[in-house]
């Protein structure tokens, strides 16, 4: 029976949506050393964030989170800290090979 | 969790046919996959495609079977360990599994035009009319002020009223309920999720419209509802110790 007042569905596209069923939700299970909860809080929290201010941050032209590559992974290709890492790590490892000789 | 571990999707009954990978222990099996340091949510991309699994597995879990979805982002470094949870917790496990079979989780959100209601109130608020006699400046003032916050008292009491009466008729058509914050600031009247045998979503569903219908008094309120499910129990595991 539909009435004109009631709308229903069973939406999973609208990532608000699944944000709001899904998150601090399900069992926990306290106390269990063997178990990590990932450590997603401050993720989450930019991910509502980002939800709710980008349709209006859209409207006005800004766009800014489409180019911040913490933010989005389109913008730069791959993930930039991960490729900046392994970078570093690179440079390191031949600054250690030429300091063996002098040392 | 740099190199990976088995994320948890919930748990279900060993005898149910599950066509995912599963480590099982007694009566139960936990639903699991192996994820990768690339699977673990490290950025935003990667956490809205692991929300999106998270939920479509329990989902397809809920179509054929009874589950006890985990909380986002539960991962267990191995299968051992996978194990031992089940076994800790076995009895707990079991008893949820029994007490949520054959029931599904229905998300229910009624919103309401309060200004709407603000004119149904001041149109048939006796009270409220104003006498014919001439009042000085002042006296208008303080009236018309007295009148407003006289209103909006009553703009809220009738939403809590309205709220209430649909919660009530709501609970008698489910078997447990978790009333949530508004989800709406601004119209919300309420947000709540109710746990609904699979026999009465029917009953469930048109119960929501035949209140809104009975309440809504020919449109003075703006009734509107939006029913969501059928939902894994995601409100209804508490946690669990």
């Amino acid at each position: 029976m539909e009435s004109r007042h009631t709308l229903e569905r069973r939406d999973t596209t609208n990532l608000a949506d699944i944000l709001d069923r899904i998150l601090d939700k399900g069992i926990v299970i306290a106390g269990d050393i063997t178990i990590n909860l990932v450590d997603i809080e401050l993720l989450t929290i930019k991910l509502r964030l980002l939800i709710a201010s980008a349709d209006k941050a859209r409207e006005m032209g800004i766009n800014w989170w489409e180019s911040d590559p913490w933010l989005s992974k389109q913008a730069n290709g791959h993930s930039d800290t991960k490729s900046l890492e392994e970078r570093l790590e690179r440079i390191e490892t031949v600054l250690q090979r030429l300091e063996v000789p002098r040392g | 969790v740099a190199d990976g571990g088995l994320y948890i999707y919930g748990i279900v009954s060993r005898a149910a046919s599950v066509d995912l990978e599963s480590i099982t222990h007694g009566e139960l099996a936990a639903v699991v996959k192996w994820v990768g340091g690339e699977g673990l949510p490290d950025d935003i991309g990667l956490l809205e495609t692991q929300l999106r699994a998270h939920e479509e597995t329990l989902e397809r879990l809920l179509d054929n079977t009874t589950v006890l979805p985990m909380r986002f982002g539960t991962v267990a470094p191995s299968r051992s360990d996978v194990a031992i949870l089940l076994e800790r917790h076995h009895d707990q496990f079991a008893s949820a599994l029994r007490r949520l079979e054959g029931k599904v989780e229905w998300g229910l959100n009624v919103t309401w035009d309060p200004q709407a209601a603000r004119s149904h109130i001041e149109a048939n608020s006796p009270t409220l009319v104003h006498s014919g006699r001439r009042d000085g400046p002042g006296t208008a003032y303080l009236r018309s002020q007295r009148m407003k916050k006289s209103v909006g008292e009553q703009v809220e009491q009738t939403r809590l009223q309205l709220a209430s009466t649909i919660l009530d008729a709501m609970v008698d058509l489910s078997v447990e309920a978790t009333v949530h914050p508004l989800r709406d600031q601004q119209d919300g009247l309420l947000t709540a999720s109710f746990l609904v045998p699979r026999t009465d979503e029917d009953a469930f569903r048109s119960g929501v419209a035949h209140q809104l219908d009975l309440l809504d008094n020919g449109g003075a309120f703006g009734l509107a509802a939006e029913v969501s499910g059928p939902w894994p129990p995601y409100n209804f595991v508490g946690p669990m110790s």
